[in-house]
């Protein structure tokens, strides 16, 4: 847990600093999409690997939808009430 | 739209791969994964660090605007809560952590099979894949019938790039401040909270 804050905070310093430097921005940029590419890809192959997983592939999608389902409601809902109370003046202006 | 689409061939092309049982599952290894997922924070915080608008926000910070991605982290994760009695192979650790993934595919699913093994990380690939896919499509729904507010809530931590300008449409320019602070705030959120749900 400390490695991942470790990583992440060396990175907004090393943004910080380069943040005038164009074309190392641009870079990176790209090479997030391919880090992301590259460890979905990674996913997928540990996934297809395992064969308990994969006999279950089925019920974890619809398991996910819900899920996702679940967390959008969950904060449509508490966003909503901070909407209601703290947000609702400047349109009522 | 069309990157979410990328994402999920590339997933089901692994799937295909690993399926193989060949040379290919030597990516599988877990130390593989942990450093591609150190790779993509460093670069996910050169993204936030260079962000002029990131230290802007800072600047204009108040309390109502911290209050944002404060409610939708704890309606994620509550939601996904709410929705675990539902399956028997999910405990309420569980779904809280993939809940906590606010939408981040990559970071969530990853850290979550890290600490979880394949199958809690497959939902949270899918589970934090469709937020992002669900806010593209409905996100001009939500504003209409949920106020302002409510596209920036379903989009959660999703990737700034892909839903922010969906949002900015949707519920208009003044938002967009809100949006990013939001989406900043939930991104760094998910590596620090998703393994605290799942040390308990």
């Amino acid at each position: 847990m400390w490695m991942i804050f470790l990583f992440l905070l060396t990175g907004v310093i090393i943004g910080f600093l380069f943040r005038n430097k164009h074309n190392v921005l641009k870079t990176a940029a790209k090479t997030t999409s391919w880090a992301v590419f590259l460890l979905v890809l990674f996913l997928g192959i540990s996934v297809g690997g395992n064969k308990n997983v994969m006999s279950t592939i089925g019920v974890l999608g619809w398991q996910a939808l819900i899920t996702s389902v679940g967390s959008i409601a969950g904060s449509l809902l508490l966003s909503g009430i901070v909407y209601f109370f703290f947000f609702r003046d400047i349109h009522e202006k | 739209m069309k990157n979410s689409l990328i994402i999920i061939i590339i997933f089901f092309t692994g799937i295909f791969l690993g399926m193989q049982q060949s040379i290919f599952l030597v990516f599988s290894r877990v130390d593989m994964i942990l450093y591609s997922l150190y790779g993509l924070l460093f670069l996910v915080g050169i993204d936030i660090g260079s962000n002029p608008s990131a230290w802007l926000t800072l600047k204009t910070l108040n309390v109502r605007i911290v209050l944002v991605p404060l409610s939708i982290a704890a309606g994620s994760i509550l939601g996904a809560g709410v929705i675990a009695p539902l399956f028997a192979n999910f405990t309420a650790q569980d779904a809280l952590a993939v809940g906590a993934g606010f939408g981040y595919y990559s970071l969530s699913s990853i850290i979550i099979t890290q600490i979880k093994g394949d199958a809690l990380g497959v939902i949270a690939l899918l589970a934090n894949l469709s937020r992002e896919v669900l806010t593209l499509l409905l996100a001009p729904l939500l504003a209409r019938i949920f106020g302002k507010l409510a596209p920036i809530a379903a989009a959660g931590a999703t990737y700034i790039d892909t839903t922010l300008p969906v949002i900015v449409r949707a519920s208009g320019k003044d938002y967009a401040i809100i949006a990013f602070f939001s989406g900043i705030v939930l991104t760094i959120l998910v590596p620090l909270v998703v393994p605290l749900i799942l040390s308990f």
